[in-house]
């Protein structure tokens, strides 16, 4: 594929947890720790994680809302951190954002017309008429009648708010889109329109986008590459199609097997996780070797031990493992 | 009318729901009825899975059952025989002793359905005390007792600590083992998993499953994914806007479903195991409005297969066989998954 239109590079946000009558610093929270990808033009990448991952925190420094600790963001080849202030702002007017609450994200008492103008206005689009058209134009490409521009939030279905909340992330014609569990608040039947709207996008609008979620069969549908994030890492990147036929990390694998699917009921498999009981490690006190080592059943010696680093299995598939050196020797 | 799911064995029955009618009291007159006219059984030790998307009435229903639907809602009529009981004809108090005691309901959210200042070894108290009195060393080791049951060995260091000290999912766990306190014949889970990741959530189920192994507990378990119901449940019961659409063995319902809607509901689920991305094939349409449902069947709107019966005559909720009912005009006989790569089974 073309162009890189989001480059990410050893980006880690880190809170300081303070304590005591000074404020004293007493530790660190290592909420995103070091993570790299790379979206292409015409791309869609997932990132599934579960809660507590660090997926939102992460959106959040690439929104500009929050201000990495190190790392670089590169936005079409421009690095965002080195920028003036006011040319910050305009990149970041390059990515359209699309929330998980729809109904928190629309100020009720706009109409529709009002809130996707006022994506407009914001980018410095001021032109009344021009903004109409442009206006009918989104409402037709994200599949709602134009005369639904009078109407207010409330008027609207679960499943309608979400089109006008992806029409006011692509109104601004962004460069990237950055989507927070677009689907996970909705049914199955308006997920299933939505993830069809998504794919039309794909098709004919070369959307390029970065899919947060937490379901790996709902990703299955639109992404070309899969990141899995545990604890602020990555610890799999592979395209799509790898991760369901040959997943290497074992937390990938215990991602596939607790998914719950029809096929599977069929079939009468019952749920086995396949960890270790326990919680997520505390990610102010992570541990020493294998951010996964805690939960992992396969765990070595070597892993509590030592970090495992990234390694290239197959073009483009990576994995954070130390089984791998295991299968190689 | 001989629509209502009758059981083979009596015996066997532990729950029957029959004609349940809940309605909500709207101002201007409206009436919302949540649940309208549901009949199915449940036997025992077995798993019941009701799915169907938000506001078709699968929460209401499980209130109904224990009967603690809100104001402005009623129970309008129909029976819920409970070993053979009507508990729609019993006193508060007799009820009250079921509640908790032979019945049981976990929510959905694990964080509010605990008490902030107290310990999860009070919480366990408190669920126990409210029906028998007895020494805090009985209580203690029945507390650890079902805590081991749900996968939690180490409950001497959980008894002492409070809610926030735990993760959603453990405080879930904490909360079933609060509902098996008394070993209830009936235990009634509302969306037990929704707010939970993936591992935790097949953590929960694999606790669910552990406690109706360890204790012969049947299970009613609602819910809008249908990977789960699939996984875990013997029979389906599929809801919407109100009405029992299907209910059958959970088999036969995902390869054959035979009700228009449950083939809707089926094809927009994105497959974990597809094999190339295909388009989905959502249902068009809306759930229609709760406060003015057409005369005639309330999918009839969104249904390919519609013809003008449905759109006068609703239908009932018939025998087709093989313990299986289904409420359509023209039930699809032929309809398999596995034809439309729909499952590749």
């Amino acid at each position: 594929m073309s162009e890189s239109i989001l480059r990410v590079e050893d980006l880690k946000k880190h809170y300081p947890i303070k304590k005591g009558f000074f404020n004293r610093q007493v530790g660190t929270k290592y909420v995103v720790d070091g993570i790299s990808f790379d979206i292409k033009s015409g791309e869609t990448v997932a990132l599934i994680g579960e809660s507590g991952c660090g997926k939102t925190v992460l959106l959040r420094v690439l929104l500009g809302l929050e201000k990495q600790t190190s790392g670089k963001i590169f936005l079409k080849g421009i690095d965002i951190s080195t920028l003036s202030k006011r040319e910050r702002k305009k990149t970041y007017q390059k990515l359209g954002m699309i929330f998980q609450d729809t109904s928190g994200s629309m100020h009720p008492r706009m109409t529709i017309e009002q809130i996707l103008e006022e994506a407009l206005y914001l980018v410095g689009d001021r032109d009344r008429k021009s903004q109409y058209q442009k206006v009918t134009d989104v409402l037709l490409k994200v599949g709602l009648d134009p005369a639904f521009r009078n109407r207010l939030p409330i008027q609207l279905s679960g499943g309608q708010r979400q089109r006008v909340v992806i029409a006011r992330a692509l109104i601004i014609n962004p460069a990237i889109v950055l989507a927070d569990e677009p689907v996970s608040a909705l049914d199955v039947s308006l997920q299933a329109q939505v993830l069809n709207l998504f794919m039309d996008l794909q098709e004919n609008e070369n959307l390029s986008m970065l899919f947060v979620a937490h379901d790996l069969a709902v990703v299955r549908q639109i992404a070309h590459r899969i990141l899995i994030m545990y604890m602020g890492h990555i610890l799999e990147e592979a395209p799509s199609n790898e991760i369901y036929s040959n997943a290497k990390h074992p937390y990938t694998k215990v991602l596939l097997i607790a998914s719950p699917s029809i096929a599977k009921g069929i079939n009468e498999e019952s749920f086995h996780v396949g960890l270790k009981v326990g919680d997520t490690p505390d990610p102010a006190n992570p541990p020493q070797g294998c951010l996964f080592c805690t939960r992992c059943m396969q765990a070595m010696e070597r892993c509590y031990k030592e970090r495992p680093e990234r390694k290239e299995v197959s073009p483009g598939h990576f994995v954070c493992c130390h089984l791998i050196d295991e299968e190689e020797s | 009318m001989n629509t209502t799911i009758t059981a083979t064995q009596n015996d066997d029955v532990l729950l029957e729901v029959k004609n349940l009618r809940t309605y909500f009291k709207l101002p201007r007159n409206k009436l919302v009825k949540a649940v309208d006219d549901i009949s199915f059984t449940l036997h025992k030790g077995k798993v019941l899975g009701i799915i169907g998307e938000s506001g078709s009435g699968k929460s209401v229903t499980s209130r109904s059952i224990l009967r603690i639907v809100e104001e402005p809602g009623y129970i309008a009529g129909g029976e819920i025989l409970f070993k053979g009981v009507d508990c729609l004809k019993l006193s508060e108090k007799a009820m009250n002793a079921l509640r908790g005691k032979e019945i049981s309901l976990i929510f959905q959210d694990p964080t509010t359905s605990f008490n902030p200042y107290m310990t999860m070894g009070q919480h366990l108290e408190e669920a126990y005390r409210v029906h028998k009195a007895a020494s805090k060393d009985t209580i203690r080791k029945r507390s650890l007792d079902v805590l081991k049951m749900v996968g939690i060995n180490d409950g001497e260091n959980v008894l002492p600590k409070y809610p926030c000290e735990f993760s959603a999912g453990f405080r879930q766990r904490i909360f079933i083992a609060m509902a098996m306190i008394f070993n209830p014949d009936l235990l009634i889970a509302d969306e037990p998993t929704t707010s939970l990741g993936i591992t935790i959530q097949a953590e929960i189920i694999e606790a669910l499953n552990d406690v109706k192994r360890a204790s012969g507990t049947s299970i009613i378990i609602i819910t809008h994914d249908f990977g789960v119901v699939s996984q875990f449940s013997d029979d389906i019961f599929v809801m919407y806007a109100g009405h029992c659409v299907e209910f059958s063995p959970k088999r036969d319902l995902l390869l054959s479903p035979m009700h228009p809607y449950t083939v809707g509901l089926i094809r927009s689920v994105p497959l974990l195991e597809a094999r190339k991305t295909r388009r989905l094939k959502s249902i068009p349409g809306f759930p229609p409005d709760m406060t003015a449902l057409p005369d005639g069947c309330p999918f009839a709107e969104r249904c390919e297969y519609a013809k003008d019966v449905c759109f006068k005559e609703r239908p009932e909720l018939l025998d087709v066989g093989n313990g299986r009912f289904c409420a359509c005009h023209y039930p699809l006989k032929q309809y398999r998954t596995s034809d439309e790569t729909v499952l590749e089974v």
